[in-house]
Protein backbone atom coordinates (compact mmCIF):
# COMPACT_ATOMS: atom_id res chain seq x y z
CA UNK A 1 0.00 0.00 0.00
CA UNK A 2 1.53 3.18 -0.89
CA UNK A 3 1.56 5.48 1.69
CA UNK A 4 1.86 8.63 -0.62
CA UNK A 5 0.66 8.63 -4.47
CA UNK A 6 0.84 11.68 -6.43
CA UNK A 7 -0.61 11.80 -10.00
CA UNK A 8 0.47 14.09 -12.65
CA UNK A 9 0.85 16.89 -10.35
CA UNK A 10 0.87 20.42 -12.14
CA UNK A 11 1.31 23.74 -10.78
CA UNK A 12 0.81 26.87 -12.27
CA UNK A 13 1.90 30.52 -10.89
CA UNK A 14 0.48 33.40 -12.13
CA UNK A 15 -1.37 34.33 -15.27
CA UNK A 16 -1.39 35.21 -19.01
CA UNK A 17 2.50 36.33 -19.61
CA UNK A 18 3.11 36.14 -16.17
CA UNK A 19 2.25 32.42 -15.94
CA UNK A 20 5.26 29.91 -14.93
CA UNK A 21 4.62 26.15 -14.89
CA UNK A 22 6.50 25.20 -12.15
CA UNK A 23 5.49 21.30 -12.05
CA UNK A 24 4.37 19.63 -14.97
CA UNK A 25 2.71 16.15 -14.39
CA UNK A 26 5.16 15.23 -11.68
CA UNK A 27 4.20 11.88 -10.51
CA UNK A 28 5.41 10.05 -7.22
CA UNK A 29 4.73 6.86 -5.47
CA UNK A 30 5.99 6.34 -1.95
CA UNK A 31 5.62 3.02 0.08
CA UNK A 32 5.93 2.28 3.67
CA UNK A 33 8.94 2.81 5.09
CA UNK A 34 11.01 3.77 1.79
CA UNK A 35 13.07 6.59 1.71
CA UNK A 36 13.44 8.67 -1.26
CA UNK A 37 14.71 11.03 -2.38
CA UNK A 38 13.77 14.63 -4.66
CA UNK A 39 16.95 16.04 -7.14
CA UNK A 40 17.87 18.44 -9.29
CA UNK A 41 18.83 21.96 -9.87
CA UNK A 42 17.86 24.68 -8.30
CA UNK A 43 14.37 25.89 -9.88
CA UNK A 44 13.37 22.68 -11.22
CA UNK A 45 10.37 22.02 -8.71
CA UNK A 46 11.41 20.00 -5.97
CA UNK A 47 10.32 22.39 -3.11
CA UNK A 48 6.88 23.31 -5.04
CA UNK A 49 6.53 19.45 -5.13
CA UNK A 50 7.17 19.19 -1.26
CA UNK A 51 4.60 22.23 -1.08
CA UNK A 52 2.18 20.56 -2.71
CA UNK A 53 2.21 16.70 -1.44
CA UNK A 54 1.68 18.67 1.71
CA UNK A 55 -0.87 20.97 0.93
CA UNK A 56 0.35 23.91 1.87
CA UNK A 57 0.36 25.50 -1.24
CA UNK A 58 -2.20 23.08 -3.22
CA UNK A 59 -1.32 21.89 -6.81
CA UNK A 60 -2.83 23.23 -10.21
CA UNK A 61 -4.35 19.49 -11.28
CA UNK A 62 -3.43 16.09 -10.45
CA UNK A 63 -4.82 13.79 -7.76
CA UNK A 64 -2.79 13.05 -4.09
CA UNK A 65 -3.70 9.86 -2.54
CA UNK A 66 -2.65 9.32 1.20
CA UNK A 67 -2.69 5.45 2.33
CA UNK A 68 -4.70 4.65 -0.98
CA UNK A 69 -7.63 5.97 1.10
CA UNK A 70 -9.82 8.62 -0.90
CA UNK A 71 -8.08 11.04 -2.84
CA UNK A 72 -7.00 14.27 -0.40
CA UNK A 73 -6.81 16.59 -3.62
CA UNK A 74 -7.95 16.50 -6.90
CA UNK A 75 -8.27 18.79 -10.16
CA UNK A 76 -8.12 22.01 -8.17
CA UNK A 77 -9.96 20.82 -4.60
CA UNK A 78 -8.49 19.99 -1.35
CA UNK A 79 -11.10 17.22 -0.36
CA UNK A 80 -10.08 17.47 3.30
CA UNK A 81 -8.83 19.45 6.27
CA UNK A 82 -5.28 19.97 4.98
CA UNK A 83 -4.17 21.03 8.66
CA UNK A 84 -5.71 18.01 10.27
CA UNK A 85 -3.99 15.48 7.60
CA UNK A 86 -0.55 17.47 8.33
CA UNK A 87 -1.23 17.15 11.91
CA UNK A 88 -2.23 13.04 11.86
CA UNK A 89 -0.73 11.79 8.49
CA UNK A 90 2.11 14.15 6.65
CA UNK A 91 4.96 16.17 8.27
CA UNK A 92 7.29 18.30 6.73
CA UNK A 93 11.20 18.69 8.33
CA UNK A 94 11.91 22.99 7.18
CA UNK A 95 16.02 23.58 5.98
CA UNK A 96 16.17 25.96 8.57
CA UNK A 97 14.45 23.84 11.28
CA UNK A 98 11.68 25.78 12.49
CA UNK A 99 11.49 25.12 15.82
CA UNK A 100 8.81 27.07 18.35
CA UNK A 101 11.61 29.54 19.88
CA UNK A 102 9.41 29.98 23.01
CA UNK A 103 8.80 26.04 23.69
CA UNK A 104 11.51 23.74 25.65
CA UNK A 105 12.81 21.16 23.58
CA UNK A 106 10.88 18.36 25.32
CA UNK A 107 7.94 21.19 24.84
CA UNK A 108 8.65 21.39 21.03
CA UNK A 109 8.43 17.73 20.69
CA UNK A 110 5.04 17.38 22.95
CA UNK A 111 3.40 20.15 21.00
CA UNK A 112 2.44 17.51 17.73
CA UNK A 113 1.42 14.93 20.24
CA UNK A 114 -0.62 17.32 22.18
CA UNK A 115 -2.31 18.89 18.85
CA UNK A 116 -3.34 15.35 18.22
CA UNK A 117 -5.26 15.22 21.86
CA UNK A 118 -2.74 13.78 23.75
CA UNK A 119 -2.60 14.67 27.22
CA UNK A 120 0.11 16.70 28.01
CA UNK A 121 1.83 14.61 30.54
CA UNK A 122 1.79 11.84 28.29
CA UNK A 123 2.73 14.26 25.90
CA UNK A 124 6.16 14.92 27.73
CA UNK A 125 6.51 11.67 28.55
CA UNK A 126 6.97 10.01 24.91
CA UNK A 127 8.82 13.32 23.90
CA UNK A 128 11.37 13.07 27.06
CA UNK A 129 11.65 8.73 25.43
CA UNK A 130 12.11 9.87 21.83
CA UNK A 131 15.01 12.41 23.14
CA UNK A 132 16.41 10.03 25.17
CA UNK A 133 16.65 7.98 22.07
CA UNK A 134 18.32 10.49 19.88
CA UNK A 135 20.80 11.41 23.14
CA UNK A 136 19.13 15.04 23.49
CA UNK A 137 17.74 13.76 27.60
CA UNK A 138 19.85 16.75 28.43
CA UNK A 139 18.73 19.52 26.54
CA UNK A 140 14.81 18.45 26.88
CA UNK A 141 14.67 21.90 29.20
CA UNK A 142 16.37 24.28 27.39
CA UNK A 143 15.08 26.49 24.75
CA UNK A 144 16.06 25.73 20.82
CA UNK A 145 18.32 28.35 20.53
CA UNK A 146 21.01 27.01 22.82
CA UNK A 147 21.37 23.97 21.00
CA UNK A 148 23.83 22.97 17.99
CA UNK A 149 22.88 23.06 14.30
CA UNK A 150 23.28 19.58 14.14
CA UNK A 151 21.11 19.02 17.81
CA UNK A 152 18.32 21.51 16.55
CA UNK A 153 18.00 19.52 12.85
CA UNK A 154 17.56 16.06 15.38
CA UNK A 155 15.04 17.64 17.47
CA UNK A 156 13.42 18.39 13.88
CA UNK A 157 13.70 15.00 13.03
CA UNK A 158 12.15 13.89 16.38
CA UNK A 159 9.15 16.54 16.01
CA UNK A 160 8.66 14.88 12.69
CA UNK A 161 8.55 11.44 13.72
CA UNK A 162 6.85 11.59 17.32
CA UNK A 163 3.33 10.57 16.31
CA UNK A 164 4.36 7.86 13.48
CA UNK A 165 3.47 9.59 10.78
CA UNK A 166 2.74 7.73 7.07
CA UNK A 167 4.73 10.38 5.49
CA UNK A 168 7.94 12.55 6.28
CA UNK A 169 8.49 15.42 3.73
CA UNK A 170 11.84 17.08 4.42
CA UNK A 171 13.17 20.44 2.21
CA UNK A 172 16.78 20.12 2.12
CA UNK A 173 17.23 19.01 6.13
CA UNK A 174 21.21 19.41 5.73
CA UNK A 175 21.61 22.29 3.59
CA UNK A 176 22.37 24.29 6.95
CA UNK A 177 24.67 21.59 8.13
CA UNK A 178 28.35 20.42 7.10
CA UNK A 179 28.47 17.12 5.41
CA UNK A 180 29.38 14.90 8.50
CA UNK A 181 26.43 16.26 10.41
CA UNK A 182 24.75 16.42 7.44
CA UNK A 183 25.14 12.56 6.96
CA UNK A 184 24.19 12.16 10.83
CA UNK A 185 21.01 13.77 10.34
CA UNK A 186 20.17 11.50 7.26
CA UNK A 187 21.18 8.18 8.85
CA UNK A 188 18.75 9.50 11.69
CA UNK A 189 15.91 10.27 9.28
CA UNK A 190 16.38 6.98 7.41
CA UNK A 191 16.45 5.33 10.58
CA UNK A 192 13.28 6.09 11.89
CA UNK A 193 11.59 6.35 8.75
CA UNK A 194 11.98 2.33 8.22
CA UNK A 195 11.58 1.63 12.40
CA UNK A 196 8.07 4.02 12.55
CA UNK A 197 7.06 2.99 8.52
CA UNK A 198 7.05 6.08 7.76
CA UNK A 199 7.66 7.26 3.79
CA UNK A 200 10.68 9.63 3.69
CA UNK A 201 10.92 12.04 0.89
CA UNK A 202 13.70 14.30 1.26
CA UNK A 203 14.64 17.16 -1.19
CA UNK A 204 18.41 17.24 -1.73
CA UNK A 205 21.20 19.06 -3.93
CA UNK A 206 23.86 17.28 -2.53
CA UNK A 207 24.30 14.17 -4.41
CA UNK A 208 26.69 12.59 -1.25
CA UNK A 209 23.65 12.67 0.79
CA UNK A 210 21.44 9.95 -1.14
CA UNK A 211 23.46 6.91 -0.53
CA UNK A 212 20.80 4.83 1.35
CA UNK A 213 17.86 5.83 -0.39
CA UNK A 214 15.78 3.47 -1.89
CA UNK A 215 15.16 5.69 -4.76
CA UNK A 216 16.21 8.74 -6.03
CA UNK A 217 13.46 10.60 -8.35
CA UNK A 218 14.98 13.34 -10.52
CA UNK A 219 13.45 16.58 -11.58
CA UNK A 220 14.36 19.34 -14.23
CA UNK A 221 12.18 22.19 -15.31
CA UNK A 222 9.17 20.93 -13.69
CA UNK A 223 8.94 17.20 -14.32
CA UNK A 224 10.60 13.91 -13.35
CA UNK A 225 12.95 12.84 -16.31
CA UNK A 226 14.29 9.65 -13.99
CA UNK A 227 14.36 8.03 -11.45
CA UNK A 228 16.63 4.94 -10.01
CA UNK A 229 17.63 3.40 -7.25
CA UNK A 230 21.17 3.97 -5.60
CA UNK A 231 21.19 0.68 -3.88
CA UNK A 232 21.32 -1.34 -6.52
CA UNK A 233 24.69 -1.92 -8.22
CA UNK A 234 25.83 0.50 -11.09
CA UNK A 235 25.90 -1.09 -14.45
CA UNK A 236 29.18 -0.34 -16.35
CA UNK A 237 29.78 2.42 -13.49
CA UNK A 238 26.38 4.16 -14.23
CA UNK A 239 23.04 3.67 -11.99
CA UNK A 240 20.16 2.42 -12.92
CA UNK A 241 17.98 4.86 -14.65
CA UNK A 242 14.26 4.27 -15.87
CA UNK A 243 12.10 7.06 -16.49
CA UNK A 244 8.89 7.43 -14.27
CA UNK A 245 5.31 7.28 -15.74
CA UNK A 246 3.70 10.51 -16.34
CA UNK A 247 6.31 12.69 -16.98
CA UNK B 1 6.32 69.16 51.20
CA UNK B 2 3.33 67.43 50.19
CA UNK B 3 -0.11 68.34 51.73
CA UNK B 4 -2.16 65.54 53.52
CA UNK B 5 -5.02 64.62 50.59
CA UNK B 6 -8.68 65.70 52.15
CA UNK B 7 -9.85 63.02 54.04
CA UNK B 8 -12.74 61.02 52.57
CA UNK B 9 -15.86 59.89 54.57
CA UNK B 10 -16.56 56.86 52.08
CA UNK B 11 -14.62 53.75 53.34
CA UNK B 12 -12.94 51.66 52.99
CA UNK B 13 -11.01 53.67 50.01
CA UNK B 14 -7.75 53.41 48.44
CA UNK B 15 -6.61 56.54 47.14
CA UNK B 16 -4.49 55.84 44.02
CA UNK B 17 -3.96 57.59 40.81
CA UNK B 18 -4.09 55.14 37.99
CA UNK B 19 -3.78 56.36 34.21
CA UNK B 20 -5.89 53.37 31.94
CA UNK B 21 -5.08 55.09 28.52
CA UNK B 22 -1.66 52.81 29.61
CA UNK B 23 -4.13 49.78 28.63
CA UNK B 24 -4.95 51.06 25.50
CA UNK B 25 -1.32 50.58 24.65
CA UNK B 26 -1.82 46.91 24.86
CA UNK B 27 -3.79 46.33 22.00
CA UNK B 28 -0.86 48.08 19.66
CA UNK B 29 1.27 45.71 21.62
CA UNK B 30 -0.30 43.00 21.18
CA UNK B 31 -0.76 43.62 17.70
CA UNK B 32 3.00 44.39 17.13
CA UNK B 33 3.86 40.49 18.97
CA UNK B 34 1.62 38.92 16.95
CA UNK B 35 3.59 40.58 13.60
CA UNK B 36 6.94 39.33 15.31
CA UNK B 37 5.71 35.82 15.36
CA UNK B 38 4.42 35.37 12.12
CA UNK B 39 7.08 32.62 11.26
CA UNK B 40 6.54 31.15 14.27
CA UNK B 41 2.24 30.88 13.55
CA UNK B 42 2.89 29.78 10.10
CA UNK B 43 5.03 26.88 11.51
CA UNK B 44 2.18 25.43 14.20
CA UNK B 45 -0.32 25.92 10.89
CA UNK B 46 2.33 23.89 9.14
CA UNK B 47 2.08 21.56 11.39
CA UNK B 48 -1.41 21.07 11.97
CA UNK B 49 -2.42 23.77 14.62
CA UNK B 50 -6.21 24.64 14.01
CA UNK B 51 -6.88 27.87 14.35
CA UNK B 52 -8.94 27.76 17.34
CA UNK B 53 -5.62 26.70 19.02
CA UNK B 54 -3.99 29.39 17.48
CA UNK B 55 -6.62 32.08 18.41
CA UNK B 56 -6.28 30.84 21.94
CA UNK B 57 -2.33 31.23 22.70
CA UNK B 58 -2.66 34.70 21.74
CA UNK B 59 -5.55 35.12 23.65
CA UNK B 60 -3.99 33.98 26.74
CA UNK B 61 -1.13 35.74 25.95
CA UNK B 62 -3.03 39.30 25.75
CA UNK B 63 -5.25 38.23 29.10
CA UNK B 64 -1.60 37.62 30.63
CA UNK B 65 0.25 40.38 29.69
CA UNK B 66 -3.10 42.77 30.88
CA UNK B 67 -3.66 41.10 33.84
CA UNK B 68 0.65 41.13 34.82
CA UNK B 69 0.43 45.26 33.48
CA UNK B 70 -3.31 45.38 36.28
CA UNK B 71 -1.24 43.58 39.17
CA UNK B 72 1.93 45.47 38.72
CA UNK B 73 0.27 48.87 38.70
CA UNK B 74 -2.41 48.69 41.24
CA UNK B 75 1.14 47.32 43.35
CA UNK B 76 3.17 50.38 42.76
CA UNK B 77 0.31 52.93 42.91
CA UNK B 78 -0.18 51.39 46.21
CA UNK B 79 3.15 51.67 46.94
CA UNK B 80 3.50 55.07 45.87
CA UNK B 81 -0.11 56.80 45.57
CA UNK B 82 1.10 59.21 48.83
CA UNK B 83 4.34 60.97 46.61
CA UNK B 84 1.91 62.69 44.38
CA UNK B 85 0.67 65.80 44.45
CA UNK B 86 -2.79 65.36 43.07
CA UNK B 87 -4.84 62.54 43.85
CA UNK B 88 -7.95 59.70 42.46
CA UNK B 89 -10.24 58.17 44.79
CA UNK B 90 -10.55 54.99 43.75
CA UNK B 91 -13.26 53.08 45.67
CA UNK B 92 -12.94 48.63 45.41
CA UNK B 93 -15.80 48.88 42.91
CA UNK B 94 -13.69 51.64 40.62
CA UNK B 95 -10.47 48.72 40.57
CA UNK B 96 -13.16 46.01 39.43
CA UNK B 97 -14.53 48.12 37.19
CA UNK B 98 -11.03 48.95 36.32
CA UNK B 99 -9.90 44.96 35.62
CA UNK B 100 -13.41 44.31 33.28
CA UNK B 101 -11.70 47.46 31.47
CA UNK B 102 -8.06 45.91 31.37
CA UNK B 103 -9.79 42.67 30.77
CA UNK B 104 -11.83 44.16 27.76
CA UNK B 105 -8.92 45.87 26.31
CA UNK B 106 -7.00 42.44 25.83
CA UNK B 107 -9.56 40.50 24.24
CA UNK B 108 -10.36 43.41 21.89
CA UNK B 109 -6.56 43.52 21.51
CA UNK B 110 -6.41 40.13 20.89
CA UNK B 111 -9.10 39.94 18.31
CA UNK B 112 -6.83 42.47 16.22
CA UNK B 113 -3.96 39.86 16.82
CA UNK B 114 -6.21 36.84 16.07
CA UNK B 115 -7.46 38.07 13.14
CA UNK B 116 -3.77 38.57 12.03
CA UNK B 117 -2.57 35.90 12.72
CA UNK B 118 -5.29 33.51 10.98
CA UNK B 119 -4.36 35.69 7.58
CA UNK B 120 -0.93 34.74 7.99
CA UNK B 121 0.16 32.27 4.79
CA UNK B 122 1.52 28.72 5.97
CA UNK B 123 4.25 29.18 3.24
CA UNK B 124 5.75 31.40 5.27
CA UNK B 125 7.27 29.12 7.59
CA UNK B 126 9.11 27.61 4.49
CA UNK B 127 12.26 29.12 2.93
CA UNK B 128 13.11 29.49 -0.62
CA UNK B 129 14.05 27.18 -3.36
CA UNK B 130 12.26 24.90 -5.63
Amino acid sequence: MPAIFADRITKVFGHGETEVVALKDATIEVERGELVALMGPSGSGKTTLLRAISLIDPPTSGRIIVLAGEPVYENDRVLVDDRRLRREKTRIIFQSYNLIPFLTVAENVALVLTLNGVSLREAMRRARALLEQLHLERRADVHPATLSGGEQQRLAVARAVVNDPAVILADEPTASLDTQRGKAVMDLLRRLGRERKAAVIAVTHDERMIEGFDRVYHMIDGRIDKSWQPSRPAIDGEWVVRPTGGS
Amino acid sequence: MLEPPPSSTAAPQRRTTTRPSACVSCRGFIYTMTLEKTRDIATLKVVGAPDRTIAGLILQEALTLGLLGYATGAVLISGTYQYFPRRVVVTAFDQFVLLVIVVGICVVASLVGIWKALRVDPTAALGGGA
